[in-house]
């Protein structure tokens, strides 16, 4: 089998219509493993050399912001892109696993690694409880809950004092080494490295995922829950398990990112605008690829970091501005975002040489 | 014995009684019919059977178990497939991969699934469909899918919500050729408004008018049944006078 992006070259013609770039479809297919490699090689270069060619310690906590928003985004598509539930309160998760690390280092003392694995395993736990009522609901009905949710975490670290209220909580400085998941080095090398290979196991897994029974269902559900219950799949299961997937992904990214700067409060961990940031990077990017949430996070910070040098500190609101405009865009012109948009433009090559 | 066995079913949605008290036995092997007006309860009872409307009362047992109520996932996992009336194909998905999606119930490899897939599609004679996308079919094709989606699932009983309606007199002449081939290993219950489609296939047809269960026997029978012609002149009836 040729994947279905191939055939808009070779194959034309079997099914009468002229074969386009399918998003959904080509990500669920088989084979195409020459197709599939050149965004790895180009993925895994550019990332790969980085930090080598920009060293400055600017260009590497961008890098590292970058990742672990990447990691967000990819946990987040799992569920909101392929099997269609959008969630807008997934700060939870990730002021969750960024509070385990933090209770983890400065109150209960124990290895980060160890605070982290149990923030995962709280979200993921979490997210199965929650999931048990409000995966009754649909479509706008299930995204607002999520957002209620995710204030009412926020409320309620504000006011827990055991967990330092609303100035947070410090994580207190450790000698440098993997163990202690600290390294206090001008350049962040070793946190970028590590967030990257955490990106690349998340998109290996998303990649196995889409291509086994678990993809053709969440995709099913997304395109058509009461058609897909019918043809046997237990909608709620597998609702709960992306859920439980992206739930883990972003408190990883939580407990990360408060191990690297070794400070949480709730506002910048619960807030909403940290759902908003995970969302604005998949739906840039195109929620119906594997590859979008990458893209999206590399637009949007490189986004920001433009709109910040050239308006300065007030740039802040502006880059809001932007991302808007371009969600809208998005929403209303190629609703695969900037990987459909890619997609057309290679067609339209096509196109041309074919004349 | 019945393969599928419907006793004393009733819905009532509020105040509207959808279906009131149908009892029906479906013997293994056989093809049997549903009509009925427009609002007789036809499609409420399919969603009862399978799962998607919970019954007031009455129960439904399917292949010597009771499945009265259970989810329509379930339902489909123990042997009972259907189609929609209005039709549900996935869109985005191709043709291939919307019948894997039914085929990975009994498959769970992806390779196997679409193994599966390629020899119902042949079987439907959708091959040359495989790789067009859902949102490129006509309301034939689609229909077509819908079907070849629920075969993929093994189903021993077949439930087909008006897999004819709106197709043109050719495409209904293949339609019928098929379901003719398809009942050689499957039982199929189908709802119709068309007599004529049923008369031909049919082993038995049941008659549905306001909720209730009018009639059931030989399609020969039925097309000749007083109370059947006047249920069905009657809406002819109202249409003519609107």
């Amino acid at each position: 089998m040729t994947s279905q992006i191939s055939t808009s070259g070779a194959g034309r013609g079997d099914t009468g219509p002229a074969p386009t770039a399918r998003l959904a479809s080509a990500q669920l297919d088989t084979g195409g493993t020459r197709r599939e490699l050149l965004p790895w090689v180009i993925f895994l270069a550019s990332f790969g050399m980085f930090p080598v060619l920009f060293t400055s310690t600017y260009a590497h906590n961008l890098g590292v912001l970058v990742c672990l928003t990447a990691i967000m985004a990819l946990g987040w598509n799992l569920l909101g892109g392929f099997a269609g539930q959008i969630s807008l309160g997934h700060a939870l998760f990730f002021g969750i696993g960024a509070y385990a690390a933090a209770v983890g280092g400065d109150i209960l003392e124990v290895n980060p690694w160890l605070s982290i694995i149990a923030g995962m395993v709280l979200a993921v736990i979490l997210s199965s409880l929650i999931g048990i009522p409000i995966f009754r609901l649909r479509g706008h009905y299930f995204a607002i809950t999520t957002i209620a949710i995710a204030e009412i975490a926020l409320i309620v670290f504000l006011n827990w004092s055991w967990v330092g209220g609303a100035t947070g909580l410090s994580i207190p400085l450790q000698p440098d080494s993997l163990v202690n998941l600290q390294w206090s080095g001008r350049q962040r090398w070793e946190y970028y490295y590590l967030t990257l290979g955490i990106v690349i196991a998340i998109l290996i897994a998303t990649r196995f995922i889409l291509r086994s029974r678990i993809g053709y269902y969440l995709i099913a559900i997304r395109e058509d829950q009461a058609a897909a219950a019918a043809l046997g799949v237990p909608v709620t299961r597998y609702k709960q398990f992306a859920f439980g997937f992206s739930a883990a992904a972003v408190a990883l990214a939580g407990g990360l990112f408060a191990q690297y700067v070794l400070f949480v409060d709730p506002r910048s961990t619960f807030g909403l605008i940290i759902s908003v940031n995970i969302i604005i990077a998949a739906v840039i990017g195109g929620v119906r690829s594997m590859w979008g949430p990458i893209i999206g996070a590399v637009v949007f910070y490189t986004l920001t970091e433009f709109t910040r040098l050239q308006f300065g500190g007030t740039g802040n609101a502006l880059n809001l501005v932007f991302y808007g405009l371009l969600v809208m865009a998005i929403a209303a012109f190629e609703p695969n975002g900037l990987v459909g948009l890619g997609a057309r433009f290679r067609r339209l090559m096509l196109h041309w040489r074919s004349r | 014995m019945s393969i599928l066995s419907v006793r004393n079913l009733s819905k009532s949605f509020g105040g509207l009684t959808a279906n009131r008290n149908i009892s029906l036995d479906i013997e293994d092997g056989e093809l049997v019919g549903v009509i009925g007006p427009n609002g007789s309860g036809k499609t409420t009872l399919f969603n009862q059977i399978s799962g998607f409307t919970k019954p007031t009362s009455g129960t439904v047992t399917f292949a010597g178990k009771n499945i009265t109520g259970l989810r329509p996932d379930r339902v489909c996992a123990a042997g009972l497939s259907r189609t929609f009336q209005i039709v549900r194909v996935f869109l985005q998905l191709t043709v291939l991969q919307n019948v894997m999606v039914g085929a990975l119930l009994r498959h769970h490899r992806r390779a196997d699934a679409e193994r599966v897939a390629w020899s119902v599609l042949e079987r439907v004679d959708l091959a040359d469909k495989a790789r067009a996308r859902g949102d490129e079919l006509t309301l034939a094709t689609r229909k077509r899918v819908e079907l070849a989606r629920a075969l993929a699932t093994g189903p021993r009983l077949l439930l087909l919500d008006e897999v004819m309606s709106g197709l043109t007199q050719a495409e209904a002449q293949r339609a019928i050729a098929l379901l003719r081939e398809l009942r050689e290993d499957v039982t199929i219950i189908m709802i119709e408004h068309v007599m004529e489609i049923l008369m031909p296939i049919s082993d038995r047809v049941v008659v549905l008018v306001e909720g209730e269960k009018l009639v059931e026997g030989p399609p020969a029978e039925i097309s000749t049944d007083r109370r059947v012609i006047i249920a069905y002149l009657g809406e002819k009836f109202l249409a003519n006078g609107q």
